[in-house]
């Protein structure tokens, strides 16, 4: 049974239906003029989730993105720098080279003028900077990377040993920043080489001394063997040049007067040097120039044969500051009492007092090296021609160290690079799904929305009409 | 005679059926109104002169509504669900405005926190990022603030609403049982009281439009009106609905001054005590628990962290507790504080050398004096609680500094080394749990030199085996080596002997107590979250103090990037802090969708039931037109029979004349 229907209960229908067409109408309105369709959580509360999370993952691709940039910039800065401290290596390897050969002591000094001008470049390109920041420093971005000496010299690196890092999406750490020490410092320690007549060796091991040395070698004291007679001279003690165990230098004694008053002496073999029963302070020189003082007023009479002597002396690494007595052993560990490292030395074949120049290649950083090979240059070490040749030939090695580890350096940037590279490419591709996502989610489909308003707007007017049709007859029109 | 009766019998039916119809027409439109019709009854013959029983004509036995009662019933009750779910959908309309997201909501705040947080992370010495960021924290703190005094406006509007839909129920109840009054009466007469009611329904059903109504109330001739879950009883007088809060601040209903209260089955009444009593403190607490989450792991991450500016003389605590002589976890602490250990770090301005300190601290047994007299019996550190805030203050001794960042000790503790190495610890931890790790040497001999010298690395609580280093020879004296996640070891000579070793701690979480994040000692924001909550001012005025490392150096982003992390850290139930906003989001406006469709369905039922209401009960005027035809016609029939009866009569007459 169909309802019965009143003209008022139609009216509110019509009306209730309209109202709701109008709103459905309004709604697909406000979704096309404003090119969106989620304007609340109601809309769409799944979208509207959506559209958060990709909003919030397109903003950190964004970051991540200018993250990369500031990475790259910081990096390829650096990688400038670095190219640039290497073609200064290369070409103190060419002076160095040139040095080697060169005998003009003008020439030298011209030469170790341009290594100081390298020296400055160096040290500008150490302490530089990028936006304010230390680019060499490692985490200490904010103070220069290493501190100059009164002679403008990097005297200590004051950055951190720790790489500063970019970490890009929370997870993937590159390193921006690098630590001072790791790109300029010393690179891998090398055996330790000793330059010198005194027969001191390095013991193997490794030693914590740090760029080079000399090496003292001191005499304290001599002793004779018993049986001759023969004495330290007054001047033994400073003067004496030899430094041997027992049996190392030996002294011939050959009593001529019979009675111990007149005869000749001989060090190892070297030249008989006449003496008499007056002498105090004979010196008596070796074959290598090795010198000792005797006293031959007390020989002993008729004697003539061979002395075994001892020959005692210190070793010192820091200037004659901290001494110790040689034991001729293989292995002799001798300490610099101003920084506490050591070198372990092999005095077994010390034989002579002097000054010995010990290297520790690979020890230094580039500025030390440069600072080395000037003092090379100008064979401040006095060394002899095929020790100084020795030593350029250390320097030269630590320059190509020092060149190829930045080559190295410039090598982990690269991969870096790349690495960015790639991040960059994938974080992009991923902003753009997001915003595809995004956009898809939030924004209005405009033809199914258009078609849609259409669909309305037709309701729309058949409900108007059909309103207007409804009202049209009435039992009224009938009635006279 | 007989004949002018029946003629006039029809005549006054036919009068008071057009008098019915007007009334109809005239209340057509008028809410409430029940069409009404006369229900004619033939009047009882009388036997004439012949015998034959003649009719006596028609009389009206009643004007009765035409009413469906079982409709009327269920309309009520559509109505009262219908308001219930429309003071509700109200409030999540509210609510889901205030979440909604937009520029300046909480959701882009956030956003832009973690986004300057990275691209501080990418740039960590650029002040303008430096103060940006904080910038985007306060405006993270002032949409937690802003979301809570919207939802407490919220309340505050609601109950306004309660007390007014209570005034007006009280008023409609008096109405009910004033017109039951005059239904009564009107019905001791002997009458129907149509328009009372009429008047009665309307009020029952407006008075359902706030409180349910029972069903039986709704009836052809009245009687007791049953609503608010039948604590409102209302005849000839009615109770009052009276608003009072319970101990736990909810809003209750009682009727007149009993202890118990109402429970409301639906109604506008019912959704608004919903509203303000479960939904809006729902919302309320889902945001506060979200803003809890972000702000004490904010805090926590920069409690432990380093500002340019280095370690601290002395450090104030942002947050107090009620009473600093009870255990912490009765102390009303911001944050809940867990058992485990604090690191604190004391470091000599001079040497830089670094001492960390391990507090055992267990909330259950350590009251706040219990800690302060902690670190107060650590060298060089003072500690005091302030009875009246009962903040703590922690100080350094001259020379000295202090912090939380554990950053690893040079010196690690070796007393049981009986050789003559002297073990320096560096780098920078890069482990996610707090370790300890025990070096022993595995052989007798010098570092650097003795071949095959080496020394163990073991997790000092489980024993593994972590790796082992060499530091004989080929070792180079001086060289740091590293042991384990970026924790480095160098030794500079020295040597061991067979079974020497010593310990190294390196910490990932400096606090796993939460114990800094809870007193606001070196804190991120100050203030509580929700109702003063910013950001430290002293951040705010010095950014530099902004701890962005575990070391002080401006390049180490080591504690930005915890909070870049903690853009993907499930912080609450295993959603992110964005992820659980948007879900909230999501469910604000879910909750509304599912309301409105609810709506939408008692709107749908309520249509027709209002169609066979109105098929029942509504006036149509062309039908009345038609019955007004017909009436006319019947009176116009009677007229012309008493005029004809007039006429015979006048014949009759004139015979006599």
């Amino acid at each position: 049974m169909s309802l019965r229907v009143t003209p008022h209960q139609l009216l509110s229908s019509l009306q209730s239906d309209l109202s709701r067409q109008q709103s459905r109408a309004a709604e697909l309105q406000s979704h096309i003029t404003s090119g969106v369709r989620i304007h609340r959580p109601s809309d769409d509360p799944h979208g509207q989730e959506v559209v958060l999370e990709q909003r919030a993952a397109v903003q950190r691709y964004e970051t991540q993105i200018s993250a990369i940039g500031e990475a790259r910039y910081r990096l390829n800065s650096a990688q400038t720098h670095i190219l640039e401290a290497q073609d200064i290596l290369s070409q103190a390897e060419q002076i160095a080279l040139q040095a080697r050969q060169a005998t003009e002591s003008i020439e030298l000094e011209t030469l170790a003028g341009e290594i100081d001008s390298l020296l400055e470049r160096l040290v500008a390109i150490a302490n530089a900077e990028y936006a304010g920041e230390s680019l060499f420093g490692g985490t200490a971005t904010e103070t220069s990377a290493w501190t100059l000496d009164e002679s403008g010299l990097p005297a200590t690196y004051a950055g951190s040993d720790v790489s500063g890092q970019i970490v890009l999406g929370g997870q993937t750490a590159i390193d921006v920043f690098y630590s001072g020490g790791d790109v300029f410092g010393d690179i891998a320690r090398g055996e330790t080489v000793i330059l010198g007549d005194t027969g001191a060796a390095p013991a193997g091991g490794s030693d914590s001394a740090r760029g080079s040395d000399h090496l003292i070698v001191r005499h304290t004291a001599t002793t004779y063997a018993g049986g001759s007679g023969i004495q330290p001279g007054t001047s033994s003690a400073d003067g004496d040049t030899i430094i041997g165990a027992l049996g190392t230098h030996q002294l011939e004694v050959t009593d001529t007067a019979g009675d111990g008053s007149a005869g000749f002496v001989s060090l190892n073999g070297g030249p008989e040097i006449p003496f008499t029963s007056g002498d105090t302070n004979l010196e008596v020189p070796g074959p290598h120039g090795e010198v000792v003082y005797v006293d031959t007023t007390a020989i002993a009479a008729g004697f003539s044969g061979t002395v075994d002597l001892t020959a005692d002396g210190t070793l010192s690494i820091d200037g004659g500051a901290t001494e110790v007595p040689i034991d001729f052993s293989a292995s002799q560990t001798v300490s610099d009492g101003d920084d506490g490292t050591f070198v372990r030395l092999d005095t077994s074949g010390v034989t002579r007092t002097g000054v010995d120049v010990v290297e520790y290649p690979g020890t230094t950083n580039v500025f030390e090296t440069l600072t080395q090979l000037r003092v090379t240059i100008l064979n401040a070490d006095d060394l002899s021609s095929a020790q100084r040749d020795e030593q350029f030939g250390l320097r030269l090695a630590d320059l190509e160290r020092q060149g190829d580890h930045l080559l190295d350096v410039i090598g982990q940037q690269s991969i870096s690079l790349q690495q960015l590279d790639r991040i960059e490419l994938r974080t992009e591709d991923l902003m753009i799904e997001a915003e595809t996502v995004r956009i898809e989610t939030e924004t209005t489909d405009f033809a199914s929305t258009i078609l849609k308003f259409q669909e309305e707007q037709t309701m729309l007017q058949y409900t108007l009409s059909s309103l207007a049709r409804v009202f049209d007859v009435s039992v009224l029109d009938f009635i006279r | 005679m007989i004949h002018l009766n029946i003629g006039l019998s029809a005549l006054r039916t036919s009068q008071t059926a057009l008098n019915t119809i007007a009334n109809n027409i005239a209340n057509a439109t008028t809410e409430g109104y029940r069409r009404q019709e006369i229900i004619q009854e033939t009047l009882p013959g009388t036997v004439d002169g012949a015998g034959h029983s003649v009719g006596a004509g028609v009389d009206i036995g009643q004007i009765r509504r035409l009413y469906d009662v079982s409709v009327e019933r269920a309309l009520t009750g559509n109505t009262s669900y219908l308001a219930d779910a429309e003071a509700r959908l109200d409030t999540l309309d509210d609510i889901e405005l205030l979440l909604t997201p937009a520029s300046g909501s909480l959701h882009s705040e956030i956003s832009e926190f973690f986004t300057y947080a990275e691209q501080l992370a990418a740039s960590p010495s650029d002040n303008v990022l430096r103060s940006q960021f904080l910038n985007a924290a306060d405006g993270v703190a002032r949409e937690i603030n802003r979301l809570a005094e919207g939802f407490a406006e919220l309340q505050a509007d609601l109950h306004d609403q309660i007390e007014s839909d209570v005034a007006r129920v009280n008023e409609l109840a008096a109405n009910i049982a004033e017109v039951n009054q005059e239904i009564r009466v009107a019905q001791a007469t002997g009458s129907t009281p149509n328009t009372l009611l009429d008047r009665r329904d309307q009020l029952i059903r407006e008075l359902s439009e706030f409180v349910d109504v029972d069903p039986q109330s709704v009836s052809e001739d009245g009687g007791m009106v049953v609503a608010a879950g039948g604590w409102l009883l209302i005849g000839t007088t009615a109770p009052e609905l009276q608003v009072d809060y319970d101990e736990t601040g909810l809003l209750e209903l009682h009727v007149n001054s009993s202890s118990v209260p109402v429970s409301l089955k639906s109604g506008e009444l019912a959704g608004l005590l919903t509203a303000h009593n479960e939904i809006v403190p729902q919302a309320a607490a889902d945001v506060a628990e979200w803003a809890d989450a972000f702000v004490q792991s904010v805090d926590q991450i920069h409690a432990t962290g380093l500002g340019l500016d280095g370690p601290f003389s002395v450090l104030n605590g942002t947050r107090g507790v009620d009473d600093s002589t009870v255990p912490l976890a009765l102390a009303g602490t911001a944050f809940p504080v867990e058992a485990g250990e604090l690191a604190i770090t004391v470091t000599d301005e001079v040497t830089g050398e670094r001492t960390t300190h391990r507090l055992a601290i267990d909330p259950t047994t350590d009251s706040l004096d219990d800690v302060a007299a902690q670190i107060d019996a650590i060298a060089g550190l003072s500690a005091i609680v302030d009875a009246g805030t009962g903040k703590l203050t922690v100080a350094a001794g001259t020379g000295l500094r202090f912090d939380f960042a554990g950053h690893l000790d040079q010196a690690p503790e070796s007393t049981a080394i009986t050789g003559t190495a002297d073990p320096v610890i560096g780098g920078l931890y890069t482990g996610a749990e707090n370790a300890q790790w025990t070096l022993t040497a595995t052989g007798t001999g010098d570092v650097g030199f003795t071949p095959g010298l080496q020394l163990e690395v073991r997790d000092a609580a489980t024993g593994d085996l972590i790796t082992t280093v060499d530091v004989g020879e080929g070792y180079e004296s001086g060289q740091p080596i590293e042991i384990a996640d970026g924790v480095t070891l160098s030794l500079n000579g020295g040597s061991f002997n067979s079974g020497d070793s010593f310990t190294v701690s390196a910490l990932s979480n400096p606090d796993e107590t939460g114990l800094l994040a809870a007193l606001g000692m070196n804190s991120f924001f100050s203030g509580t979250a929700g109702v003063d909550l910013e950001v430290n001012p002293e951040l705010l005025n010095d950014p530099s103090r902004l701890a962005t490392s575990r070391t002080g150096l401006a390049g180490d982003t080591s504690v930005l990037n915890r909070f870049v992390q903690l853009r993907d850290t499930e912080l609450i139930g295993n959603e992110t802090l964005e992820g659980r906003l948007g879900d909230l989001t999501g469910g604000a406006g879910l909750a509304v969708l599912s309301v409105r469709s609810e709506i939408e369905q008692l709107t749908s039922i309520g249509e027709q039931l209002q169609a066979e209401q109105v098929a029942v009960s509504g006036v149509d005027p062309n039908e009345e037109m038609l019955a007004m035809l017909e009436y006319q016609r019947s009176f116009q029939a009677a007229a012309r029979f008493v005029t004809s009866v007039d006429e015979t009569l006048d014949e009759l007459m004139s015979l006599i004349g």
